[in-house]
């Protein structure tokens, strides 16, 4: 193998092993949205804030890596769209540990008040539903082929429509609930990572 | 160990500066002694040397040479020519066009024509030219040189030739010139200094031959002659002639022809080197 | 160029070569040593017929000449070369190097003329400033990038449609290659450009349009980008990698 591949591979194995982390990140979102007790979800929030500061310095750090290496090796074709395509993964599996960041905020800004996220209506399912997607994404990161596109393909579209029917509801209603208002901001942030898992599949789709 | 290389390297050294000396020490030698005796003779016999007639054997003034100069310039002037233009175009023929057969035949004949002796050359043209002519003259001689110094003279230019390198030949027809134009405009510009060396050689091949002109030139030195149809002399032959002789006198006027002759093929050379330029690559 | 073989001695040197090459492009001719390229370029320009034993088959056509049999020099004239090795005529000055060129083609028809062609091709060349004060010294005391360059000003005196450039930069220093690629990548508004490389990341750098050339057959080909990002053939990938 040529220096230039041993290198790509090396830095495929490094986005790769992001992976765990965000899954781990996706892991605690999940909870963080089902469970109630303060005390607990403090522990999350923190876990939640850490590992995506984690993951940003990481991302950073591997985007010079990659930038390195292009300088270096100057990568033409089939190389050169892999070095393009793994600089925006990475982004894109950064933008999912940032909306989980973001998720955390918003559920310790309601902390004094209410049991958290848990109350508001099938946030959890929608949820549960965004990390399938976003595994099967992560699934065909790691096999590095587009294998499972057509299920991220539906999940995106299901999610597409609980974000519209939650916008609906509140456009046709002349007052809006607190409840109403959350669930509208964290199924924007959950629409948005299942559209950077959709990102991820038609990045891999590129190589072939 | 140290001081035993120094020595070995000097000793080295010591060696090749010796044995370079020991080779052209008969060269230095020979120029030495033909000046020391040709130009004490020049220096006696003054100007007249250059214009004077040759003395007779019993006589007490050196006189001159005036009819080997005149006869020497004369059958340069008559063979210089002929032999660079036969020779120049011989080797642009066969530079340009290797595999043509005109090219392997000239190529096979001026190897040939080189190795025949010049007294036989000599003969050759006696028969050919001075018998049909009735009488010696400078332009028998004139042939008979030609004849010798082509070979040498196409050597001279296919080798002047050759050494330019093809990608200027590349150059050339790139910037769309045509053949002729390549060697006129490219090859013998850049060859220059050969090709002058070239026509150096071969004057000097020319002005220095002997036995080319036993049989054709005439050997006549009581008047200098003017016209190439008439019996000439050359420098060359006067001295063969005067040396052979048992006079003194004429031995005095051979060796003062002799350091003329030297004098005139150094002077020549020299000029060569500050006037032609090489052409740096 | 259509079915294009080039045997030399019996040795098949190109095989069935077919390509078209756009007008006011530069067109990159990639491919590993020995496949070829150059004896691609000698067809074009007909330099072809200075190598023994060389023989053509197929039919080319270069702007409206029958290039296969045509008069060469005539067809020359259009056709500007620059050669891998640097070689400007040693016995003739800056200025005359460049003149020669456009003496021979009558591009020039006064002194006038003839300075300020000498001049436009200079400037062209990316030569003209630093030779402006110094255009009687001879090559030689060039270095070697700006000997190449004085070979493309020469070669644009003649003022041809299409300039053949045969791995240029081979053999001068990268600062020099980059002016001299600067350079090329400027004509292509006034000249056809074609160029021979060994290097893809040079044609990376200056082609519009890339033909690959392997053991004498075109492998692939097409615009510039869409084989240096998608290359469509291994033999293709492999030379961009840097692995032939």
């Amino acid at each position: 193998m040529s220096l230039t591949a041993t290198e790509l591979e090396r830095l495929k194995s490094i986005l790769i092993h992001k992976v765990h982390h965000i899954k781990r990140v996706l892991q605690v979102t999940e909870k963080l949205i089902a469970v109630s007790d303060v005390k607990q979800r403090e522990e999350l929030w923190k876990e939640v804030e850490d590992m995506s500061a984690i993951l940003e310095r990481v991302r950073m750090e591997f985007v010079n890596e990659v930038l390195v290496f292009m300088a270096r090796r100057q990568p033409l074709g089939r190389e050169l769209l892999t070095a393009h395509i793994l600089i925006s993964i990475a982004y894109d599996v950064y933008r999912i540990s940032r909306y989980c960041r973001e998720i955390a905020r918003i559920d310790s800004m309601l902390a004094s008040s209410s049991s958290g996220l848990s109350t508001v209506a099938n946030l959890s399912e929608a949820f549960k539903e965004a990390v399938k997607a976003i595994e099967a994404a992560l699934s065909d990161l790691v096999e590095f082929s587009p294998r499972r596109t057509n299920i991220v393909k539906e999940i995106d579209t299901r999610i597409d429509d609980v974000y519209k029917s939650v916008l609906l509801e509140i456009t046709s209603s002349t007052t809006v609930s607190r409840d109403m208002a959350v669930k509208a901001l964290i199924m924007r942030h959950i629409e948005r990572m299942v559209d950077h898992a959709q990102y991820i599949e038609q990045y891999l789709s590129e190589l072939i | 160990m140290y001081s035993w290389r120094k020595l070995r390297e000097k000793l080295f050294t010591g060696l090749v500066i010796a044995l370079s000396l020991l080779a052209i020490a008969p060269v230095l030698h020979l120029i030495a002694t033909v000046f020391v005796n040709g130009l004490t003779v020049i220096a006696e016999a003054g100007l007249g040397f250059f214009t004077g007639l040759p003395p007779t054997p019993l006589s007490r003034e050196l006189g001159g040479i005036a009819p080997s100069i005149a006869g020497t310039l004369i059958m340069t002037a008559l063979s210089l020519p002929s032999t660079v233009l036969l020779g120049l175009f011989a080797a642009i023929l066969t530079t340009e066009f290797p595999k043509n057969p005109l090219s392997v035949a000239i190529d096979a004949v001026a190897k040939s024509l080189a190795s025949i002796p010049t007294i036989a050359v000599s003969m050759i043209v006696y028969t050919l030219v001075v018998i049909p002519m009735r009488g010696f003259s400078a332009l028998a001689g004139a042939i008979a040189l030609t004849i010798i110094a082509l070979p040498y003279a196409y050597t001279y230019f296919s080798t002047a030739l050759r050494s330019v390198p093809s990608i200027y030949r590349e150059a050339a027809f790139a910037v769309a010139m045509s053949r002729w134009s390549t060697v006129t405009r490219v090859f013998i510009p850049i060859a220059r200094r050969s090709a002058v060396v070239g026509v150096l050689m071969t004057m000097a091949r020319v002005m220095g031959e002997t036995a080319a002109l036993l049989f054709t030139a005439g050997r006549f030195r009581a008047s200098v002659a003017l016209s190439p149809t008439a019996p000439a002399d050359s420098i060359p032959l006067l001295i063969f002639d005067y040396i052979l002789s048992p006079y003194t006198i004429w031995h005095r006027v051979a060796w003062g022809a002799t350091a003329l002759l030297l004098i005139a093929y150094m002077a020549v050379f020299i000029a060569t080197k500050l006037v032609v330029k090489e052409v740096k690559l | 160029m259509s079915n294009v073989s080039v045997y030399i001695k019996s040795r098949q040197i190109l095989s069935r070569v077919t390509l078209k090459i756009p007008y006011n492009t530069v067109f990159v001719i990639m491919g590993p040593s020995g496949s070829g390229k150059t004896t691609l370029l000698r067809v074009i320009n007909r330099l072809i017929d200075l190598v023994e034993g060389a023989r053509i088959e197929g039919s080319v056509k270069v702007l409206g000449f029958d290039a296969l049999n045509s008069d060469p020099y005539e067809l020359r004239k259009h056709i500007g070369t620059v050669f891998q090795v640097p070689n400007p005529f040693p016995h003739l000055t800056i200025y005359e190097n460049v003149a020669i060129a456009a003496k021979i083609n009558g591009v020039a028809k006064s002194r006038k003329e003839l300075n300020d062609v000498v001049k436009w091709a200079l400037e062209k060349a990316m030569l003209w400033d630093e030779v402006r004060n110094r255009l009687h010294d001879h090559p030689h005391q060039l270095s070697g990038g700006q000997r190449q360059r004085l070979c493309l000003a020469r070669a644009l005196a003649m003022k041809p449609r299409l300039l053949l450039l045969d791995e240029p930069t081979a053999n001068i220093d990268p600062v020099n290659a980059r002016k001299l690629e600067e350079a090329i990548v400027s004509l292509k508004d006034e000249i056809t450009v074609v160029m021979v490389t060994h290097s893809p990341h040079q044609a990376a750098r200056v082609a519009d349009y890339v033909a690959v050339l392997y053991d004498g057959s075109v492998v692939e080909h097409g615009p510039a980008q869409q084989l240096f990002l998608r290359p469509s053939t291994e033999v293709a990938q492999k030379l961009l990698r840097g692995e032939m």
